[in-house]
């Protein structure tokens, strides 16, 4: 965990192996029938149903596990809990990777790297990252890095038309 | 505090009466299900009890009481003593056994009169049509009260259990549950870790398993405390609790379950031996503090922080 340069919400340790593991690459190790792999599925949408339909004959006591990185995780989390899950009975396995920005000037999302600033795709505004973590967005802030440079990355620091 | 008049009082079984209570002016504070009222007793002490009206209902409050032959005195008042017309003070109700919003299935557990939470329970769940089962081990002709009603409400969602004809089997009843299930038990300690321990070994996190013990002190021997920081001795009888001597004597401890489970009313003590008999403190945590509504003194002195 202290790989990651920016905070990452803590869960409980919990024993044993998962019942049930979504992962974004394949786990040679686990029976296949007790994974669900991202590369099986045509899109993310198509995997989260099947997730789904899994969880709804799903019995108390099962064990989920994430794998992948946060853009992955994120919104798989939610759904488990939405189905009944609690948050302790979820582990979590991030994956350097992709995560989820939420630019507070534009209110949209969109992936990032692990790096602390980017510039909003939306909205073209100079972010910096923030260890802020909205779980119901399931995305870090992301807040305007110089308020009088907003657009500090754009050719003349002009906004977008 | 609340001053009540008894508006009525039913005998639901040899050992079981209810009591009805309204305000004496005023209306009633709204509760929600699971909520519990600590009943003041002319001794000074104070009894939690369980509402088991309809939470929608605020006109008068409903407490069922079982006749204990072992009680330091609290159900003999209730029972033996109180008359319908008499005025008693209650506190307002506060509730440390609520329903889990988000539950997509509650199981209900209770044993003998355990069952009055859920009695709150059950009308609240039927009312909002959620998916339930009310799980009641009883002994029948004593300990079965309201068994009748809830065969007219529940219908199949009732699952009956009298005493030696049919066992509460933990392990079957939770098992295959849906996801979204949680349990919620209400009796003696040990129904509430046979539920425990079935969860667990079930792979059930505990925030799914709810429980409600019957919460009173136990008598013992009695024995002396000092309050360090004012320097005054009190001596507690063998049939009251800490917490009712430091109350008798003009110190307000912060309390709402009066039974060792909620932990409002944890304190600090610097030296004595200590009988911890409450069920809320961790191992580490009773070197240095205490539940004075169910923890006494069994050996030198308790030296309170306070
Ligand atoms: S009053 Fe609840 S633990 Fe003492």
């Amino acid at each position: 965990m202290t790989d990651h340069p920016f905070s990452v919400p803590r869960y409980e340790p919990q024993a044993g192996p998962a019942d049930l593991l979504v992962t974004q690459y394949r786990d040679a190790g686990y029976p296949a029938a007790q994974q669900l792999v991202q590369g099986d599925y045509a899109s993310n949408a198509a995997l989260q149903q099947a997730l789904a339909a899994r969880l709804e004959l799903a019995r108390c006591g099962l064990r989920l596990e994430l794998r992948g990185d946060e853009a992955f995780i994120w919104p798989l989390q939610a759904l488990a809990q939405a189905a009944g899950l609690q948050g302790d009975e979820i582990l979590l396995s991030r994956l350097p990777g992709s995560r989820r920005v939420f630019c507070v000037h534009c209110a949209q999302c969109q992936p990032a790297s692990a790096a602390e600033s980017l510039t909003c795709a939306h909205c073209g505004v100079h972010l910096e990252v923030r260890r802020h973590f909205s779980q119901r967005l399931g995305a870090y802030l992301g807040v305007c890095a110089d308020a009088d440079l907003p657009y500090a990355d754009l050719p003349n620091g002009e906004p977008r038309p | 505090m609340i001053d009540v008049r008894v508006a009525a009082i039913h005998e639901l079984t040899p050992v079981i009466r209810e009591y009805r209570l309204q305000a004496i002016d005023g209306a009633l504070p709204g509760f929600s299900a699971g909520s519990h009222v600590q009943v003041h007793l002319p001794d000074g002490r104070r009894n939690a009890y369980s509402l088991l009206g309809d939470p929608a209902d605020n006109s008068e409050y409903r407490i069922a009481v079982r006749h204990q032959d072992n009680s330091r005195g609290g159900s003999r008042y209730l029972h033996q003593v109180l008359c319908s017309g008499d005025r008693l003070r209650i506190s307002a109700p506060a509730n440390l056994f609520p329903l889990y919003s988000k539950a997509r299935q509650h199981l209900l557990v209770a044993a003998g009169i355990g069952i009055t939470p859920f009695m709150a329970h059950s009308r609240e769940l039927l009312r909002r049509g959620e998916d339930f089962e009310l799980h009641y081990a009883y002994r029948s002709g004593s300990s079965d009260a309201y068994l009748g009603e809830l065969r007219q409400s529940l219908g199949p969602r009732l699952h009956e259990y009298p005493a030696g004809i049919r066992r509460l089997d933990a392990r079957a009843l939770l098992k295959d549950r849906p996801l979204g299930a949680h349990v919620y038990s209400c009796g003696p300690q040990s129904l509430l870790l046979a539920i425990a321990e079935q969860a667990a070994a079930q792979g059930w996190s505990p925030r799914r398993v709810h429980s409600e013990a019957f919460a009173a002190a136990e008598p013992g021997l009695p024995f002396s405390v000092e309050l360090q920081r004012s320097g005054r001795q009190l001596q507690v009888g063998a049939e009251q609790s800490l917490l009712e001597a430091l109350e008798a004597a003009g110190v307000e401890i912060p309390n709402l379950c009066r039974g060792g489970v909620c932990g409002q009313c944890q304190t600090p003590y610097l030296k004595g031996d200590v009988e911890h008999r409450d069920h809320f403190l961790a191992a580490n945590e009773r070197a240095t503090s205490l539940m004075p509504c169910v923890s006494r003194g069994c050996g030198s002195p308790i030296l309170l922080d306070i």
